[in-house]
């Protein structure tokens, strides 16, 4: 943890295409993040402006509490489940990934906050994010050409099939890693396109 | 579930990824980068090499130096590796045209895939004809005759005697034995021999072996496909075929070890035609067909003895329907052959079939004659259009007084297409240089189209008249999203895969055929045959095998599901029912039977 800390503030954040990026989904067994858990997690690194496949990464994470009917969502069962890791190893396998990288989410605030609650009781200590949120990005977007955003509009299924990209059927939290960071490089094209490619007006610091 | 790697499972759906072993599969996902383009975005220039990219969705267009439009991919195909077009390498600028997902495999990493893996490297060194080869290949499944045997071979010297041979096989409890002569196999014995050569003529059990043999006998290698053993048995009628490993017998197989192997039987089927005594048993019996069929294809067999069965049988009931006939009207008051034409003529019959028939006479019938001949077209071609073989739309049946006529009538209506050719006469008569003899006098066919052939190949008016009836049926250029592409630039939803895929091959190589003076009708045999009389090259002649067995391969896959779905087979398929694969396969096929025509074309000055 200690050595992720410090490659945060060490970062140098430019355009995609030189900046180090990991795009992170996590399966929970709900929404309160005092209450649910973690149990699952998937990632993938994008170099030099490119999704790096053989960085996949899904990591299935051991729970007490029962899945409940989450499972209805992301299809993991208890059985499943309990072969899983102990979060601990899940989560230094997690910031060994992301050490030198900015984050890349879909809605990070609720994935963040999972993340800094795990941190605290794992290594007492509660991280800082430096993160880029494809959801944020895209509404800032619209809103910025007085698009009308509906409830719904964002998610991400709906957002990559504005930008062309395919549709994934099988949910997972790797699967769902993938299609942000495919949606993240679209985005990055878009702004290109518009003479603004620059990251850093974008980032988030949890 | 959670094991499932999109990358690999899209990757398996190409060709020629599907090739790969699941785990160089995921080894090979795990090199790719993703990368996304905005349309209008320049990708990659083919030159130095940059690798393999392979577009995950969108499109992509390939333009040269002068921003001149050379070719277009889409989702599933690939590009950054050597194109050929027209036969030729080209460089290349590959840019979006749509926004584009594209996976980048690096050169290092393409190179050293090419290195492992034999099939890869083919697909992309070369040219579309190895590609299309490479395609035909992948989907072929075989089964081979070493797999059916059960057992060691029962061998004897062929000096030993009559009587050990027989004491040998009851100890064996086997039906037959293998016969050797210096170590090499010398002949077979049957049951049935030792009671027709023995015991019927009273032979002396002390004579040798090897007088009562059936010398050389037919054998197959071991590594030879179940379903050529099958052809030959039911060309041949053999009952037993030894098979070899090198020179040395391996052991026998028996047409029952083929019904065993299966339940459903084109063998089987055969013989239970020739046990039938009416009409109504044979209808009866020809409602077996379509699940055969179905067994036929979803077994993966070879395309092109799918065929050669699929006709056995159409010819098993012609010939049943006139052994019926002759019993039921008397014997033919003259020696005549029942001829067939089109698909079932070149051994190439699909689920969807008509009929189309004649009679060939010796001579000119008198009237008394011709009723015969009449009422016997009316039982055969009536009896096998209860069987579900449809009356031919064109008419050209037996049962049209036309198409039963003397064999000095037939040569003047041959004179007559070739001697004063029009479009109209040449289109109708193509049908009738795929000719064979079902049953009867074969010499009378063979007269016939000796003479037919003949006169077609000096005529070279007729020859261009029929090298533009050729071109008149084109393959479609390629497909975009739901459509298919079209010559004059216009879209059609869905595609027949007869008329645009199997008639410009069957067409162009009948036309090649007819040059070399060649009166086999197989296209298959035509083309071996075109080759060997040095009209053709060899490379030619398998790019047209190969589009052929697969373009019929997603014809025959689609009858079958049709089938299986309770409907009638047909020809035609709507585009969207093509998989990526299915459409990257078949515009590369009609490709080179363009590239064919073209040739074909130019030669004639049809420009």
């Amino acid at each position: 943890m200690r050595d992720y800390l410090e490659t945060c503030a060490a970062l140098d954040i430019g355009r995609i295409d030189n900046t180090p990026l990991i795009a992170v989904d996590l399966e929970l067994t709900g929404l309160d993040k005092n209450e649910d858990h973690i149990i699952a997690m998937g990632w993938t690194h994008i170099d030099r402006g490119r999704i790096q496949l053989g960085s996949n990464q899904h990591l299935l994470i051991s729970s007490a509490q029962s899945v409940g009917s989450s499972a209805a969502i992301h299809e993991l069962m208890d059985s499943e489940v309990a072969q899983g890791q102990a979060i601990e190893d899940g989560l230094e396998a997690l910031f060994r990934a992301a050490w030198g990288r900015v984050w890349v989410f879909h809605h990070a605030g609720l994935d963040v906050s999972f993340l800094k609650k795990a941190c605290a009781n794992w290594a007492r200590v509660v991280p800082g994010f430096i993160v880029l949120d494809t959801m944020r990005i895209e509404y800032q977007q619209r809103k910025r050409r007085e698009v009308p955003v509906k409830h719904g509009d964002l998610q991400l299924g709906r957002i990559r099939s504005l930008y062309g990209l395919p549709r994934y059927t099988a949910h997972n939290a790797l699967n769902d890693a993938l299609a942000t960071a495919e949606l993240m490089l679209a985005i990055a094209a878009s702004m290109e396109s518009e003479a603004s490619l620059a990251l850093s007006p974008h980032l988030k610091f949890f | 579930m959670h094991d499932v790697n999109l990358a690999a499972e899209f990757l398996h759906t190409i060709m020629p990824f599907n090739s790969l072993q699941s785990g160089d599969l995921h080894a090979l996902a795990n090199k790719l980068e993703v990368a996304y383009y905005p349309q209008g975005k320049m990708i990659l220039s083919s030159n130095p090499p940059p690798g393999l990219a392979i577009i995950r969705k969108g499109a992509v267009r390939l333009v040269d130096a002068a921003h001149k439009f050379l070719d277009k991919r889409s989702e599933g195909e690939m590009f950054g590796h050597q194109v050929f077009l027209h036969g030729e390498q080209r460089d290349y600028v590959a840019e979006a045209e749509e926004d584009c997902l594209v996976w980048h495999l690096s050169q290092a990493d393409f190179e050293a895939l090419c290195e492992q893996q034999e099939l890869i490297s083919e697909f992309f060194s070369s040219h579309l004809k190895k590609r299309v080869s490479v395609a035909a290949h992948v989907q072929r499944s075989v089964t081979h005759v070493r797999d059916l045997l059960k057992r060691d071979p029962v061998l004897i010297d062929s000096k030993a005697s009559i009587r050990e041979a027989a004491r040998l096989m009851s100890r064996e409890n086997v039906s037959s034995v293998l016969v050797m002569r210096e170590g090499l196999l010398g002949g077979i014995v049957t049951d049935k021999d030792l009671r027709q050569r023995v015991l019927a003529v009273d032979l002396d059990p002390n004579a040798a072996i090897e007088e009562v043999m059936t010398a050389n006998p037919r054998t197959l290698a071991a590594d030879a496909d179940v379903d050529a053993a099958l052809l030959l048995m039911m060309r041949q009628n053999y009952h037993h075929l030894p098979i070899l490993d090198g020179d040395r017998p391996l052991g026998l197989v028996t047409a029952g070890d083929i019904l065993r192997a299966q339940s459903e039987h084109p063998l089987r089927l055969v013989r239970d035609i020739y046990k039938k005594k009416s009409v109504d048993e044979l209808v009866v019996l020809s409602r077996r067909l379509p699940t055969l069929f179905v067994r036929l294809v979803n077994l993966g067999r070879d395309v092109e003895q799918i065929g050669c069965m699929v006709t056995h049988i159409t010819d098993a009931f012609t010939v049943r329907l006139l052994q019926l006939a002759e019993a039921e009207f008397g014997p033919p008051p003259m020696s005549y052959a029942w001829v067939v034409f089109g698909s079932q003529a070149r051994e190439e019959q699909t689920a969807k079939t008509d009929q189309d028939n004649g009679i060939v006479l010796e001579r000119r019938a008198t009237e008394a004659e011709a009723r015969y001949f009449a009422k016997l077209a009316d039982f055969v071609c009536g009896g096998l259009d209860k069987l579900g073989y449809e009356f031919c739309p064109g008419e050209v049946m037996a049962l049209n007084v036309k198409w039963r006529v003397s064999l000095a009538k037939w040569k003047r209506h041959f004179d007559r297409w070739i001697e004063v050719p029009e479009p109209k006469s040449v289109m109708h008569s193509s049908i009738f240089f795929d000719m064979r003899c079902v049953r009867g006098n074969s010499e009378l066919v063979d007269e016939l189209l000796d003479y037919a052939v003949g006169r077609a190949k000096r005529n070279r008016i007729f020859r261009r008249f029929m090298a533009a009836n050729v071109m008149s049926h084109r393959p479609p250029i390629g497909f975009f999203r739901r459509f298919v592409q079209e010559d004059d630039g216009s879209h059609t939803e869905g595609l027949n895969l007869k008329h645009r895929g199997i008639v410009p091959i069957t067409d162009l190589v009948r036309m090649r055929a007819l040059e070399a003076g060649i009166t086999a009708a197989n296209t298959f045999r035509r083309l071996e045959q075109v080759v060997a009389a040095g009209e053709m090259n060899e490379n030619d002649a398998s790019s047209l095998r190969d589009a052929l067995i697969l373009i019929n391969r997603i014809r025959l896959n689609f009858q079958a599901e049709q089938m299986v779905a309770g409907q009638k087979p047909g020809n035609f398929v709507p585009t969207e029912e093509l998989s990526p694969l299915m459409r990257r396969n078949l515009k590369a096929a009609f490709m080179l039977v363009v590239e064919a025509q073209n040739a074909l074309s130019s030669r004639y000055q049809l420009h």
